[in-house]
Order: structure tokens, then C-alpha cells, then sequence
């Protein structure tokens, strides 16, 4: 591969540190993008060390309500993927620094694909492709120097995730628990077991996501894995705000402090 | 590299299991699950059991006499699958995924429905198994079906309307697959197509193929010999491929008819072939219509059973192959064939149904005099009466 990646980089540099990873979520567009910008920006200034920026999509299978309001709100402002490279093209024109992370499904990427290069774009996470269908995401991938992240799941066998790992560079994702994304009241309690069940296959740090929306599950996850992420919760907050017609900025930042352990 | 899905699953550069990594496993299950029921007698006994004693298999294959002769002497044959139980073809696959949920340890069966036939059909197999079942159906479907949905609840399921997207068919099937991957443990997902992730085009498929195993045995014992068309109307298209699948070695046209809707032109329809492209939807690679940036249009159809965006993955080779022909029927033209197969044969067939019987009213007179053509009569029409009537300006 290329040049080190800015995410190895920035794992590289926390794991100096001995720190965590706080990887914070937002859905692009919601509720325009002049906003996710403002939020993304927020998020560096806050101390988030990866940002995840969610391509609206028209069927989420894999979101739960919050995440699917979101996409929902952004697709009819008429937000398209294409909107959202430029919009990070801007931030990168603006000097924001944080490696990002593209989360989508697999039909709107084919698309982006398609039309050229992905500027900015640090890593992606496509939430219904398993390696098995990833042969030519995995090549485009590895020729653009853009990371490939995979998630492992409660449900995947032990079989399994030597290919995750193998598929995967960057990080590699933790899904906390079966279903959709959205904050749960807990965590599961074998979470600690999953996340060592993973260890003896990967040398790649672990990032925990889905359900995680207090600064006890957040501190929960950093006693074990690499990095902790945050979606919904914030994705709730900001649904909140705006619903009231407010700038959702100052929640927002209010609730990442609120919510990071570290 | 070897995978379960490597190469599996695969029909041509269509099909695939492009699912969150929850549900991989699962569907593994699913298709050793399969693999298992076929090779045991005791499932496949106990199946066939059903279906005669129960179902009302196997259907009559009717010759459409008066039909025929209204255009221009061709031969009309229509597979009965309205006489199915629950009036379509559609309780094949619900029985038999509800037996293989059964044998496999799950006690939950979820399910989408659109003009709610598939539906009551799961509802019906799970009240005759003792399964609990749980529906989604989208907010507006459910609007237009409310027979449909009191008739799930008297079988005793769940009905749970979905409110979001277009708040049909594909929403429906968004929100089942939300809930399995939250249930995978004791759920079964039966999906109602052949739609969907490995196996379940295959799977759905297989149930269905009984159409045309039990067709290709009666024209030949009843005409004395092969069709030279075979028709169809495809949503999903698995009454499509369940005729199809057993002529696919014979020297037989076949025909899928997709919803034209208010006419191809007017971007409100379902017609995928000629509409749509290539991509990824619930799970498998097909044709489906889209935007330029990958965004699933919603549909339009007169036809609940036939408003979905994607075709199953197994018709999209078949189709680039040509060994499928594919074309529509708009709504205006279903009518007008519902009206005519009512009225000449005694039978009021489905709205879906009454597409395919559209492509032959428009194309008749294009094919040779004693032509036999073989017609899956996929449904019957009962559920649509009040609809109809509604268009037709008369309340009942």
C-alpha cells in the first residue's frame, strides 16, 4: 500500500499515547451539509480522532429510526453522494485533518465509484457488503490507497474472522450486538469476550460500535477495545435541535463531552 | 479464498448475499438448512403431504376455450394457481419455508408482504404449524389492503405497519431485515420472492418450481404436447420462474410481463427491465430502478404484488441471454384483460395475474393461428374486487 494511512497514523499516534480512539458518526446532510461541516469541524476541535460520514441512502437496512430520519431529512434536501465528496473536499480545503471514514451501502458506492476518484476519503465501511462480495471494492480500494473496513458481528463464526481481518486495514470494527444501529440502554454483557475472540486473529486495532450513547458504555468499550463510536446518540441529539429549530452545534458539543470517558 | 458464498448464490454477474455481516451467518444456516430438508425424506414426505391434503395441489391446468377464440384462434392454457389455497401461488414457498423454519428450531417467522397475499399466506402456514408470525407491511399498502390485513390478524399474525420511505413493499423489507438481524437466534425470515440475499432466490424458487413441474405434465398429457409460449407477470417473479423453470430445456417462448403502470414513458411504473439497471437492493445485484446516484425509485402499479423496484437476480441473465423475453402491461391494459378473463372464462384473476393476460390480448394477433400458449393464472382476483370498483367509480 501507499504512503501510511492517515487512519494508521492516527492510531500509530494514540497508541503512543496509550489512548483511545473516539470515532464520532454523522449522517452528511442532516440537516444540510453547511451544518455537517460546522459539526465535523466541532468534532476536531472536540478531540475526535476518526470521523464517520454517513451517504444518505434511500433503504438503510442495516440503520435503525435515528440514522434512517437522518438519511431521510438529507435525501430530501436532495443531498446526493456527489454532494457529499465536495463537501468533504471543503473541509480538506479548510485544513480539517481527521482521517474519514465513509460509511454507505453498497449501490450508492458503486455509483461514486463509477464517476472517479475518492478525494479526501480516508476509509470506507460499506455496512451490506461482506468480503465475500468484495473483490472489486477491495482492488479499487487498495489502488487508491483508501482503507478497507470490515465489521465483525456477534453472529460471525470463529471461521470467519481471519478473513475480516485479512479483508479489512485501518481498523477493524466491532458490531456490539445483533440488530440495527441505535443507542441501547446497555451493552451486552459478553462484550469483553468478543472484542478478545478477536484479538488472537488481527493486529489491527478495534473499534466498537452500535448502541453506545452514555459515558459508561463509552468507558466500558475503552477498557477493552481501541476506539469507541458514536452514532446515533449523537445523531439523536441533533434531530432534537433541529426539531426545536435550533443550531444543533452547541448541543452537539455539549452532549461529545458529555459522553467521552477519556 | 473460499467462502460460503463464492460462486454460490451467483446467476451470473446477478444474485449475492450483499448483507450486513449479522445476517451472513444466518443465511449459511439457512442454505445448509436446505441442503439438509431436500436431502430428507421425511421433509420432503411431509411437504408433498401438504400441499395435496392441505393446499389443494396439485392445481388444474384450465384451458381458456372462450378466450382463446376471442383472439383469433389461438390455444390458451391457464395454470389454476388462484385454486391454490389462499388463492395464489404464493403459499408453495410460505409452506414450504415455514416446514424448513420448523425443522430447523425456529419458532418465529417474520415476513414482508406488499398486496398482502404473501401475507396471509405466511399467516396461514404458521397458524397450521403453531409458529408465532409477525408481518410488515407498509402504512399505504396496508391502507389499500385492509381486507388482507384483518385476514392475517383472524390467522393470528402480527401485522406491524411500516412508516417510513415510500411505505410499501420495500420498506416493509427494510424493516424485516432490521428485525432479523435483531433476532436471528429464533427467527426465520421468509421471504416471499425471489428476492433477496443467497439462498433465498433459490430457495423461493425451488418452492415454486412445482408450477411448472406440474404444468409440463399436464399440457402434455392434456394438448398432447410442449407449449410454444409460455407467459407470466413479474414483480419479484417467482410465479414467473416457478412456471418457467421446468421449460427452461425446451424449445418454448417465454414471456415475463412487468407493470407498465401509467406507461414506461411517465417514469410511473415497475418496469425494471426496461427501465431500470443494473444494482444492489435487499441484499442481491439485479435490475432495479434507480437514480443516477444509486437512490431505488419508488413505484407505480395498479398491482400491489408487482410495485417493487427490483426483479429477482435469476430473470436478469435470462433476460440479457434473451432466453426470457421481457415486456409490460400497463394498468389501463390489466384492467381491460381482468375485465375480458372474467367475463369469457369465469374467472376473476389477480391484478398481477391480469398483466401477463395483458401481453397476450395486445400481442395475439402477432402470433400464428393455433398457437398454445401456457399462462400462470398466479392469483385470483378476489382481494382486488374493491379496488376496481373504486376506479370504476362505483362504491361498495
Amino acid at each position: 500500500m501507499s504512503p501510511t494511512s492517515r487512519i494508521v497514523e492516527r492510531f500509530d499516534r494514540l497508541g503512543d499515547r496509550g489512548r483511545k480512539a473516539f470515532v464520532p458518526y454523522l449522517t452528511a446532510g442532516d440537516p444540510d451539509l453547511e451544518t455537517t461541516l460546522a459539526l465535523a469541524r466541532m468534532l476536531e476541535r472536540e478531540g475526535a480522532d476518526i470521523l464517520e460520514l454517513g451517504v444518505p441512502f434511500t433503504d438503510p437496512i442495516a440503520d435503525g429510526p435515528v440514522n434512517q430520519r437522518a438519511a431521510q431529512r438529507a435525501l430530501d434536501r436532495g443531498v446526493t453522494p456527489g454532494d457529499v465528496l465536495q463537501a468533504i473536499a471543503e473541509l480538506r480545503r479548510t485544513g480539517f485533518e481527521l482521517p474519514i471514514v465513509l460509511f454507505t451501502y453498497s449501490n450508492p458506492l458503486l455509483r461514486l465509484q463509477a464517476r472517479g476518484p475518492l478525494e479526501g476519503v480516508d476509509g470506507i465501511l460499506v455496512t451490506d457488503l461482506p468480503p465475500e462480495e468484495a473483490d472489486d471494492h477491495l482492488s479499487r480500494c487498495r489502488a487508491a490507497g483508501i482503507d478497507t473496513i470490515f465489521l465483525a458481528a456477534p453472529t460471525t463464526p470463529e471461521n470467519r474472522i481471519p478473513r475480516l481481518a485479512e479483508s479489512s486495514t485501518g481498523f477493524l470494527y466491532v458490531v456490539s450486538s445483533k440488530g440495527v444501529t441505535g443507542a441501547r440502554t446497555a451493552l451486552p454483557q459478553d462484550l469483553e469476550a468478543q472484542v478478545s475472540r478477536l484479538r488472537p486473529h488481527t493486529s489491527l486495532p478495534l473499534c466498537v460500535g452500535f448502541g453506545i450513547g452514555s459515558r459508561d458504555s463509552a468507558a466500558r468499550v475503552c477498557s477493552v477495545a481501541d476506539g469507541y463510536v458514536v452514532g446515533s446518540a449523537l445523531g439523536a441529539v441533533i434531530e432534537v435541535a433541529v426539531g426545536e429549530g435550533n443550531d444543533p452545534l452547541p448541543a452537539a458539543q455539549q452532549f461529545v463531552r458529555s459522553i467521552d470517558p477519556r | 479464498m473460499t467462502g460460503p458464498f463464492d460462486a454460490a448464490g451467483r446467476f451470473g454477474p446477478y444474485g449475492g448475499a450483499y448483507v450486513p455481516e449479522t445476517l451472513v451467518a444466518p443465511l449459511e444456516e439457512l442454505t445448509r438448512g436446505w441442503a439438509e430438508a431436500q436431502a430428507d425424506p421425511s421433509f420432503t414426505d411431509e411437504l408433498r403431504h401438504m400441499l395435496t391434503h392441505w393446499a389443494g395441489r396439485p392445481t388444474p391446468l384450465s384451458r381458456a376455450e372462450r378466450l382463446g377464440a376471442a383472439l383469433g384462434s389461438i390455444e390458451v392454457w391457464l395454470k389454476r394457481e388462484d385454486l391454490n389455497h389462499t388463492g395464489a401461488h404464493k403459499l408453495n414457498n410460505a409452506l414450504g419455508q415455514a416446514l424448513l423454519a420448523r425443522r430447523m428450531g425456529k419458532s418465529r417467522i417474520i415476513a414482508e408482504t406488499g398486496a398482502g397475499q404473501h401475507g396471509v399466506a405466511t399467516a396461514t402456514a404458521c397458524a397450521r404449524l403453531g409458529l408465532e408470525c409477525i408481518v410488515y407491511m407498509g402504512s399505504v399498502d396496508a391502507e389499500r389492503q385492509a381486507l388482507n390485513v384483518y385476514r392475517m390478524r383472524l390467522l393470528g399474525a402480527e401485522v406491524r405497519t411500516v412508516d417510513s420511505g415510500s411505505k410499501t413493499l420495500k420498506d416493509a423489507i427494510n424493516e424485516a431485515l432490521r428485525d432479523w438481524v435483531a433476532h436471528v437466534d429464533d427467527t426465520h425470515y421468509l421471504l416471499g420472492s425471489v428476492l433477496g440475499p443467497h439462498p433465498y432466490p433459490t430457495l423461493v424458487r425451488d418452492f415454486q418450481a412445482i408450477i411448472g413441474r406440474e404444468a409440463r405434465e399436464q399440457i402434455l398429457s392434456q394438448a398432447g404436447g410442449l407449449p410454444d409460449v409460455l407467459v407470466a407477470c413479474v414483480g419479484g417473479g417467482s410465479n414467473a420462474i416457478g412456471l418457467f423453470h421446468a421449460f427452461l430445456g425446451d424449445p418454448c417462448r417465454m414471456v415475463g410481463v412487468e407493470a407498465g403502470g401509467e406507461g414506461v414513458a411517465t417514469g410511473r411504473h415497475a418496469a425494471r427491465f426496461e427501465g431500470g439497471s443494473p444494482g444492489v437492493l435487499h441484499g442481491t445485484h439485479t435490475y432495479l430502478l434507480q437514480d443516477a446516484w444509486g437512490m431505488v425509485n419508488e413505484t407505480h402499479s395498479v398491482s400491489a404484488g408487482l410495485d417493487y423496484p427490483a426483479v429477482g437476480p435469476e430473470h436478469a441473465p435470462l433476460r440479457d441471454s434473451g432466453r426470457i423475453e421481457f415486456s409490460s402491461a400497463t394498468d389501463d391494459e390489466a384492467l381491460d384483460a381482468f375485465h375480458r378473463c372474467s367475463r369469457l372464462e369465469g374467472i376473476l384473476p389477480a391484478l398481477e395475474s391480469s398483466h401477463a393476460l395483458a401481453w397476450l390480448v395486445r400481442e395475439a394477433g402477432s402470433l400464428p393461428r393455433g398457437c398454445r400458449v401456457l399462462l400462470n393464472l398466479s392469483g385470483r382476483g378476489d382481494k382486488d374486487v374493491r379496488q376496481i370498483a373504486g376506479r370504476e367509480g362505483v362504491d361498495l
